[in-house]
């Protein structure tokens, strides 16, 4: 019944061309599908990619057990809480990426790029060793230090272990050099002209404008240590793990911390004072307190001079405590 | 008298009635996450967005696939003048899927703590991948669960040689439902070959099988409605059928543009999707047809707009929404932004959504041998969720808009600072529209689980009919296709200002072009899609007036056919 | 041929090209070797044709649909006085 009465319709012939033609078409999704995967396309693979050691198919597994898909894009799917995470590698580099994760919940200022800047191996995968060489090379990182560098960001702090974050910064890596066919496009304009933008900070960008002996000479202000040790933690990003208040994100809280009793991971005890404090910023790894895993903190012994680390735990020790 | 005609249809009612409880959750959860959009810090480090988006998505398939299996239980026997085979096996379906959801809900908020339970290189509690969150345990039972189905629908069929197209559809369907899983059930190591066997699950599920088994539930629905002559229906469902694969199966290539795979599949997928609408159009036709082949009242209402909104949705959402950002120059700016998400909502809601809520409205009050019950809520929540659905398109679509100029063309990548600031207008309009939606969703979850065992209310069914003139007169193919028409051209306008992106002005930084053709273009098709499906339903409840004359005795549910 | 046939035809054709027009990708760089000018080709031709009849195979069905729908009312007798039933081509 496909036609009217007594007019040859051919239906049978039509369905089987049909269906023909549906056999043809898969043997061309088929076809196709075979030459997009073979070796001579030079498609980047994730056990090809290495960072610092890692390979990225660990990142994989990192990436889907974070379920970091349900908030961010990678090659545009996913959700759209958060930004598209395919050529950031590329953009913003490894050391911001090391920054940034381990306490996700704010964004790195300066002191903490520069921090990671110290390790040999992801300065060697950045391919420069200075902070300044570093914002030339990744304008995004830069763009994100100037603007938003010790703010709180809208992603909560994952209990993300060392090698996790590795590992994601090695599948950051492997995305960023997919061949993803032109896609995300290139903006051609600079992108801070939007009205509705958030402005650059004012301070960050007289510093950009100034000249460097003005500079030099801000600095020269003298300062009380309190003073000068809280402008410090927020510089070299100490805050993006420690919170000025009881809250422990991804470090403990520092708010009641100088004098209290700390429990180590040995099952010692120990008073927070200077001298603990002194020797937590220059050898993380010496006395671990329980419940915190080593290697998180970074060793700043190469960063600050004694001094600044007397201001710093001098601010610490005005946070209040016994 | 319409009593069921076979018990194990009785099986149907509790996925129904599971389908409404999920339904209902799945709108507070998506409540919940328009709210996370408004304000990011909300139950952040406690249930983070991207779990309850993951119930938000996991429950939807859990709910549209509750609807399948009970539309496909409820008709599988009058399908094949028997009674279904092995009900137990049904019930044991039924706990199984209860255990998968409760146990997917448990294992999702694990992803918080970056545990997916890696055994034998298979994450076992959950994948964190998007609409495949759950983990291979979940995996493995639902397959079996497919694989029951299967068992039950094809030992329940007659022979194959008495096959008619609505069986092969059916047959073919939960077959391939089955078949098609497994792509989603291994770890793939390059980020590439993963994506493009995910869309296996994803597309083929969507675009082929559940639109083919769409397709067949809607042609059989239309055989019980309006006793349609099931030949003529079959011979729709057939060519329903294959218009969906042979624009649908290269057309899966629209989802390998970016993902790192070769450059011939933007060709090869702009092409065949662009075809996709194609069915769409002839499904839309063919109720069309059915439903004016003769002048008799529509006896049940709310099933007949659910299947009509079901049918137009797909048409706007799936159709014309689709169409709009499947060509590679259009995609490359649409892809990854809210745009997408105002696709996937009426897609994904109105077509298989509606089909599940449309059969519900037919089937329960049948099981529940309630002759005449009280049609306005059914009504009412019709138009709630629908004109709710058409907003948060809207929404989704202005806001996509705007994303995709100030993230792709201005190349701003600060969603706290800079994306969300410019979409915040539009981020406020979600739940506003969400509200609406889910009060329609509490109204259909409360009318259908209390339906007839509520106390009908006195002068139920003696509604008033409207006028068979202005919005009541009779609708003509004529006019339909002028309505569909107003669409596609609204639909072009959509098409040419994501195209306009491309142009140099735009790239510039002027966003006019596009934001005045998305402020035209948007707007007018949800309006005409809201006053075709309010004038459609006008002309077929003015039928009552017309036919009824002064007596007012409500016309029985045709119960048995076929 | 009949009239009626040319007209899908023609149809299909020029639904098809403005489908190829629009799917075009203007950037390619013929960078693989299925990606090579003769291989394109061959993709245009074969797409093209495949779209042809695809549309062509869409008007068809759709027209008997139509027709169904006339014969079925004329067998239902002219009691409700339906209208008319030629709005084939408003969608194409």
């Amino acid at each position: 019944m496909s036609c009217k009465p007594g007019e040859l319709c051919y239906e049978g012939v039509k369905r089987r061309r049909a269906l023909a033609a549906l056999g043809l078409m898969a043997l061309i999704f088929v076809a196709l599908s075979a030459v997009s995967f073979l070796d001579s396309r030079g498609q980047a693979v994730p056990s090809a990619v290495d960072y610092a050691g890692v390979d990225a198919v660990a990142g994989k597994r990192v990436i889907q057990a974070y379920n970091c898909m349900g908030c961010h894009t990678i090659v545009g799917n996913g959700a759209y809480f958060g930004p598209d995470l395919t050529k950031l590698y590329a953009a913003v580099g490894p050391a911001w990426l090391e920054a940034f994760l381990p306490s996700a919940g704010a964004w790195p200022a300066s002191g903490a790029v520069k921090l990671k800047l110290q390790d040999k191996a992801i300065a060697g995968e950045a391919g420069v060793d200075t902070i300044e060489a570093y914002m030339e090379k990744y304008p995004a990182a830069a763009e994100r230090i100037d603007r938003r560098g010790g703010t709180a960001t809208h992603m909560p702090n994952l209990p993300f272990s060392r090698s996790d974050v590795q590992e994601l910064v090695a599948f950051l890596k492997y995305t960023s050099e997919m061949n993803t066919e032109g896609w995300p496009p290139v903006p051609k304009v600079d992108g801070l002209t939007f009205r509705e933008a958030t402005p650059m900070p004012v301070a960050a960008r007289q510093a950009a404008l100034a000249p460097t002996e003005e500079a030099g000479q801000a600095t020269a202000t003298p300062k009380s240590a309190t003073a000068h040790g809280a402008e410090l933690v927020e510089e070299n990003g100490c805050t993006a793990c420690h919170a000025p208040t009881k809250e422990n994100l991804v470090g403990p809280g520092w708010d009641g911390l100088y004098g209290s009793t700390v429990k180590l991971a040995d099952g010692s005890s120990v008073v927070a004072d200077d001298a603990y404090l002194t020797e937590k910023i220059l050898k993380p790894e010496a006395r671990v307190v329980e419940g915190y895993e080593a290697g998180v903190m970074p060793s700043f012994a190469e960063i600050l001079d004694a001094d600044q680390i007397a201001d710093i735990v001098a601010y610490i020790r005005s946070l209040g405590g016994n | 008298m319409f009593r069921i005609e076979y018990q194990t249809q009785r099986l149907s009612l509790r996925f129904f009635m599971v389908m409404l409880v999920l339904f209902f959750f799945q709108t507070a959860l998506g409540l919940l996450l328009s709210a996370q959009h408004l304000d990011p810090m909300l139950l952040a480090g406690t249930l983070n967005f991207n779990v309850i988006r993951t119930q938000h998505l996991n429950l939807a398939i859990f709910w549209i696939l509750c609807g399948f299996i009970g539309t496909i239980l409820f008709v599988g026997p009058l399908l094949s003048k028997r009674e279904l085979a092995a009900p137990w096996l049904i019930k044991f379906l039924f706990y199984a899927l209860l255990a998968v959801v409760a146990w997917n809900l448990a294992t999702q908020i694990l992803a918080q703590q970056g545990v997916a339970g890696w055994w034998m290189g298979q994450p076992m509690l959950q994948e964190g991948l998007e609409y495949l969150e759950a983990g291979r345990i979940a995996d493995m039972v639902i397959f079996v669960g497919f694989a029951i189905l299967c068992y039950v629908v094809l030992r329940t069929f007659p022979p194959i040689s008495q096959w008619n197209e609505i069986h092969w559809g059916l047959g073919l369907g939960v077959v391939a439902l089955t078949l098609v899983w497994v792509f989603g059930m291994f770890f793939v190591e390059r980020l590439d070959l993963q994506e493009y066997f995910r869309w296996y699950v994803v597309h083929y599920w969507v675009e082929g099988v559940w639109e083919v088994i769409h397709i067949a539930l809607v042609g059989f629905l239309l055989v019980l409605l309006f006793k349609a002559d099931v030949k003529s229906v079959g011979y729709a469902v057939f060519w329903g059928i294959s218009l969906v694969w042979l624009s649908g199966l290269i057309g899966n290539a629209h989802h390998y543009f970016w993902i790192g795979t070769p450059e011939f599949w933007q060709f090869w997928g702009s092409l065949f999707s662009a075809l996709e609408p194609l069915p769409l159009i002839f499904c839309f036709w063919h109720i069309y047809l059915d439903a004016h082949q003769d002048g008799k009242p529509i006896p049940n209402m709310p099933a007949f707009a659910f299947l009509l909104g079901s049918v137009v949705l797909e048409q706007v959402g799936a159709g014309i929404l689709g169409f709009t950002m499947t060509f590679a120059l259009t995609n490359v700016w649409s892809h990854g932004t809210w745009v997408t998400a105002s696709h996937a909502h009426l897609a994904l809601f109105g077509t298989f959504g509606m089909l599940g809520l449309a059969a519900a409205y037919y089937a329960v009050p049948v099981m529940r041998g309630v002759t005449n019950f009280d049609q306005r809520p059914g009504k009412l929540a019709f138009w709630l969720v629908f004109t709710g659905m058409l907003g948060l398109g809207f929404a989704f679509a202005i806001g996509g808009t705007i994303q995709v100029f100030v993230y792709r063309t201005l190349g701003l990548d600060w969603f706290g600072g800079d994306v969300g600031p410019a979409m915040l207008f539009t981020k406020a309009m979600v739940p506003l529209f969400g509200l609406i939606f889910a009060a329609g969703v509490c109204l259909i979850v409360y009318d259908l689980i209390t339906l007839g065992l509520r106390q009908p209310s006195a002068a139920t069914v003696a509604t008033e009919a409207p006028a068979p003139s202005g919005w009541g007169r009779r609708l003509t193919g004529w006019e339909t296709g002028i309505w569909l028409l107003a669409m596609w051209i609204f639909g072009a306008i959509i098409t040419l200002g994501l195209l306009s992106f491309n142009l140099n002005t735009v790239q510039e930084g002027s966003a006019l072009i596009p934001y005045v053709m998305g402020g035209v273009g948007y707007p007018g098709l949800l309006l005409v899609t809201l006053f075709f499906v309010r004038r459609f339903l006008r002309s077929l409840e003015a039928r009552n007036k017309v036919s009824l004359g002064t007596t007012i005795a409500p016309s029985p549910l045709p119960a048995e056919a076929a | 041929m009949s009239a009626q046939r040319i007209i899908r035809l023609s149809i299909a054709v020029v639904a098809s090209g403005a489908s190829l027009a629009l799917s075009w990708p203007y950037w390619r760089d013929f960078g693989y070797w299925p990606e090579s000018r003769t291989m394109w080709l061959a993709y245009f031709i074969l797409g093209f044709i495949l779209a042809v009849y695809v549309f062509y195979v869409f008007l068809g069905s759709l027209r008997t649909l139509f027709e169904h729908d006339a014969l079925e009312r004329e067998k239902s007798s002219a009691a409700c006085g339906c209208g008319e039933s030629g709005c084939k081509e408003d969608v194409a």
